[in-house]
């Protein structure tokens, strides 16, 4: 599918904490399933810890919207690496703007004097 | 991590379906290699383990998942292709809902009626115990009171053995007066049943230990003429049916206390109500009780079986050893009271066999009936994927060509069927469900627990079953050709692999919808026939106009000659007003021939002592036979000489006359009767249909004012007009006699005689309506195969029309296929319904079930539709234009 610039990113928000920690950890940068996992567990110290049928689940459902594509790995042409495409990066963001938006009204909220 | 790690691993990832294994596998395998070697080196070996456990843990939950998403896929695909074909899809939907509705209504029945265990405790543990007579292998009469009482004594294999009897009691107060069939039952009676009262109490030790409630006539004059004194009635205790409760107490809580007057002069206090479940143990064949009093009649008596006998398998036991226990005692008991039938022994039979044994042959005719159907529809189904399939070869075969497996397109071919089977079985339970009231509308009443029957998550269980059945089946069946399919033979010719082999399935698939349909249309002729001869045979009387209404029983029971020498001139007396009414052109009383006898035993015949087994003898007024319209063969029947105090005569059926005089002609002869002395018949009559009307039933019947025998209440009426304007005045006329007699229903003999033959109409109109639609659909079958044949033969016929061949040529050339494709169907289904009809044996009725003349109309029938079907694609041919036949190609 690729890059599919017609398509609105907001359709497919919210995204799962699980998938969108998969896409940030692509977002400096190629990645091969294996660096995914590290790359999430260490982003969040610990606290998303995927395995390995998990991540393809996941990573089978970006590659069908198109958030990602597949690449061959630098350093071994054998294993196959990841790439967050321009469509994938919108869609990262939208999720971001949509939490900080979330997070702003609760802060506002649970501030305001009773 | 080690070789057998990786191994492990690639093991576990079979669990995924194969196209995710292919896309990731190997990625997986590469990651979790790393993984691994990175927990080991981290936290050693128990790191490796934690990674193991979490990593089944996830695959575990994950593939599953992914498995659903390929169905989830597959069955888009499919709705996707099915959509684009609007009408054959609802073609199939329609005809799997059809099928699959008829056997999922059907089995609502057969599982609500034959295999629900009863509402009862433990019910399976619940037996019958019945007489063995070896004189009439098949019936199982109930027990008589001497040899009850001797094995209830004797036996140990059962923790219950109880008995009731089967009785008519009136209410005459509060209320109109009723006549209601109830039970006098022994003591342990409801603890054997395991049941309890729903409201209220059973009966006490002392209550089923207090003498019998005497129902003599003499001890009812008795009662009567203390009550005519102004002495209280002798009280008694009655526990009543959930439904009496309902129906004529209008469920109210207040009940028990309250006191009933009964027709034989006796009081009776309400001390509980029985639940609904009472009604599933109905005596065989009869109405449910409404009523329950203490006590049965025991005693020594060898004679008259009428303890209807339950009892509970002991703890430990099974039925064999019951069995063999009975056996054993029973033979003691038979040889220690030769009684009336010296070689009798005693069976204990599964309740729920006993209670459902009149109607299991039929139900299970009738399911296997609607299973043809259903098989004639998944065959049909089968046609037209294949049709479609050959619509879409070149497609196919390009799949083929481009790497598709032949696992994929099965798999492909597998979710369509899918996709049709669910909606259709979705369909074919709602229209179960909502077709159940119907079907159980037209029900006979004969059968048994049609109240219990319910729609449950078993009709949903059987309902998914059938409909993944037909998934497989039809799924299966229809990619069987694209197994076959080989890209070069479709894509190389426009007549490529799959349409041979498709064509080759589809031709048998017509053979097997025309066999099954064949076996379908004889079942129903059988049937057909079956009604015919019962309808049209002699009955032994002419039912035309006969109407039949109770009689009134006279206040006070005759005791004595004189009184009863009253009870008969006010019978007669009824005889004469009913007599008067305009249209009447006889009247008379005695019973319905498809009613009750009474049966008599201990007659002799003059200088022999044998006694007779019971026969059927029926006291009857004047204007009995003549209102029965029954036919004299010999002799004479009653007149008015035929007082009391003359000679005392009696008229006997042919073959009781043939029973009793076998070499002569019996009339003047004499038989000695146990109340009457010598009797003299006077004249021989056809005998009469009973019961169903397949038997014929003999007897002997003396006039009424002769007899000491209690005249059966009903009176016969026949009439030259429409008889039901006469009913007021017969009620008044019958209420005038006596006030406290429940209203007489008066029913043409005529609704008697459907209601006997009710339980053949329901199997032939549900066995009609399955045959009616196997045909249609092998017809659309076989006029399928045909027409596509036509379609794809239309440049070979353009080219012999062109060469001067004729239109009867032509029509010969298609039909030949189909009379082959006939030919074939109709032998296999012949061979297949002469094992069918070997089953319906129980259901015939005047035929054989090899009957040549339902077999052959059924293949004509049959036949004639199919060669009706195949011409619509022969005339096609015929009329094709040769030039834009020749074009085609």
């Amino acid at each position: 599918m690729g890059d599919a610039p017609g398509r609105d990113p907001a359709a497919l928000l919210p995204l799962t904490a699980a998938l969108f920690h998969v896409l940030l950890s692509l977002a400096d940068g190629d990645k091969h399933g294996y660096a995914i996992l590290k790359e999430v567990e260490s982003r969040t110290a610990g606290e998303v810890v995927l395995s390995t049928g998990t991540l393809y689940g996941i990573i089978k459902r970006l590659l069908a919207e198109g958030l990602i594509r597949e690449v061959a790995w630098l350093s071994d042409e054998r294993r196959t690496a990841y790439r967050l495409t321009a469509f994938g990066r919108k869609v990262a963001l939208a999720e971001a703007e949509r939490l900080r938006a979330l997070v702003a009204s609760a802060k506002k909220l649970l501030q305001e004097p009773a | 991590m080690s070789r057998n790690d990786a191994r492990w691993f690639r093991a576990l990832l079979r669990l995924f379906p194969s196209e995710f294994r292919g896309d990731f596998g190997r990625q997986m395998a590469d990651d979790f290699r790393d993984s691994s070697e990175d927990a080991a080196s981290r936290g050693g070996p128990r790191g490796t383990l934690r990674l193991w456990l979490r990593t089944v843990f996830d695959v575990l939950r994950r593939a599953p998942l992914e498995h659903a998403d390929v169905l989830r896929r597959d069955a888009a695909h499919a709705l996707r292709l099915l959509r684009r074909r609007p009408a054959s899809t609802a073609t199939v939907v329609a005809s799997i809902a059809i099928g699959i509705g008829l056997n999922t209504a059907l089995f609502i029945v057969v599982r609500g009626v034959l295999w629900q265990s009863l509402p009862l405790p433990d019910s399976d543990r619940l037996v019958r115990v019945v007489e063995l007579d070896p004189a009439f292998p098949h019936r199982f009469p109930h027990l008589t009171p001497g040899d009850f009482v001797d094995l209830r004594e004797q036996t140990r294999g059962f923790s219950g053995v109880a008995a009731g009897f089967a009785t008519f009691q009136t209410i005459v107060e509060p209320g109109e007066p009723e006549e209601l069939p109830g039970m006098m039952v022994s003591d342990g009676y409801f603890e054997t049943l395991g049941t309890r009262p729903v409201l209220g109490r059973t009966f006490t030790a002392e209550e089923y230990a207090a003498p019998n409630i005497d129902t003599s006539i003499s001890a009812v004059a008795g009662r009567l003429d203390q009550r005519a004194k102004g002495q209280p009635l002798a009280v008694s205790v009655v526990v009543i049916s959930h439904h009496l409760w309902q129906r004529r107490f209008l469920g109210r809580s207040d009940i028990v206390g309250h006191r009933l007057r009964l027709a034989t002069a006796l009081m009776v206090e309400i001390v509980g109500v029985m639940g609904p479940e009472m009604r599933a143990i109905a005596p065989t064949a009869g109405v449910p009780p409404e009523w329950w009093m203490p006590r049965a009649p025991l005693g020594t008596a060898r004679r008259g079986n009428i303890l209807e006998t339950v009892a509970r398998l002991a703890p430990g036991q099974s039925l064999d050893s019951a069995r063999a226990e009975l056996a054993t005692v029973g033979a003691g008991i038979a040889a220690a009271f030769p009684g009336a039938k010296p070689g009798r022994s005693f069976q204990a039979i599964p309740l729920l066999e006993m209670v459902v044994k009149d109607v299991r042959s039929q139900l299970m005719f009738l399911l296997g009936a609607a299973l043809c159907v259903l098989l004639v529809t998944c065959l049909n189904v089968v046609h037209l994927f294949l049709a479609n399939a050959a619509g879409r070869r070149v497609e196919l075969a390009t799949r083929v060509a481009l790497g598709a497996t032949r696992g994929t397109l099965i798999r492909q071919t597998l979710s369509e069927s899918a996709v049709l089977a669910g909606i259709g079985g979705a369909a074919g339970l709602l229209l179960a469900v909502w077709s159940l009231p119907l079907l159980l509308s037209i029900a006979p009443p004969g059968i048994p627990r049609l109240h219990e029957i319910r729609v449950d998550w078993w009709t949903c269980a059987f309902g998914v079953t059938t409909a993944i059945a037909v998934a497989l089946f039809c799924g299966v069946a229809a990619s069987l050709p694209l197994t076959l399919l080989m890209p070069w033979q479709a894509l190389g010719s426009a007549r490529g692999g799959i349409t041979l082999q498709g064509r080759r399935v589809r031709r048998v698939l017509a053979i097997g919808e025309i066999a099954v349909a064949l076996v379908l249309v004889v079942a129903s002729m059988l049937m057909v026939r079956t009604m015919r001869a019962l309808l049209t045979q002699d009955l032994g009387f002419d039912p035309q106009g006969v109407i039949a209404a109770a009689l009134p029983r006279p206040v006070r029971p005759p005791l004595d000659a004189a009184a009863h020498a009253l009870a008969h001139d006010q019978e007669v007396r009824v005889i004469e007003a009913v007599s008067q009414l305009p249209g009447v052109v006889a009247a008379g009383v005695g019973g319905s021939p498809l009613g009750m006898m009474t049966g008599l035993g201990g007659i002799t015949l003059p200088g022999d002592p044998r006694e007779w087994p019971t026969v059927g003898l029926t006291p009857v007024s004047m204007g009995y036979f003549e209102a029965l319209g029954v036919r004299l063969k010999e002799g004479r029947l009653f007149t008015p000489e035929d007082r009391a105090g003359a000679p005392v005569v009696a008229v006997v059926a042919e073959s009781t006359a043939r029973r009793f005089w076998p070499s002569r002609s019996a009339v003047g002869q004499t038989m000695i009767l146990p109340a009457n002395g010598p009797v003299q018949v006077v004249g021989v009559i056809a005998d009469m249909a009973e019961g169903g009307l397949e038997t014929k039933t003999g007897g002997i019947f003396i006039p009424h004012v002769q007899s000491f025998y209690i005249t059966l209440p009903r009176m016969l009426i026949r009439t030259d007009r429409d008889p039901q304007p006469l009913v007021p005045a017969i009620k008044a006329i019958v209420r005038r006699v006596n006030p406290e007699h429940p209203f007489p229903d008066v029913v043409p003999l005529q609704e008697e005689i459907d209601r006997a033959t009710a339980p053949r109409r329901f199997t032939l109109r549900l066995i009609g309506m399955f045959s009616l639609l196997g045909v249609a659909l092998a017809v659309i079958g076989i006029y399928g195969v045909l027409a596509e044949s036509v379609a794809e033969r239309v440049p070979e016929i353009g080219v012999r029309i062109a060469l001067g061949a004729r239109p009867a040529d032509v029509v010969t050339l298609i039909l030949r296929q189909g009379i082959w494709m006939l030919t074939v169907g109709l032998a296999i289904g012949l061979a297949g319904a002469f094992v069918v009809a070997r089953q319906m044996k129980a259901m015939v009725f005047g035929i054989g079930t090899l009957d040549p003349f339902s077999y052959l109309t059924a293949c004509a029938m049959l036949a004639a539709a199919a060669l009706a079907a195949c011409l619509i694609p022969a005339r096609r041919a015929v009329s094709l234009d040769p030039v834009v036949a020749l074009r085609s190609e």
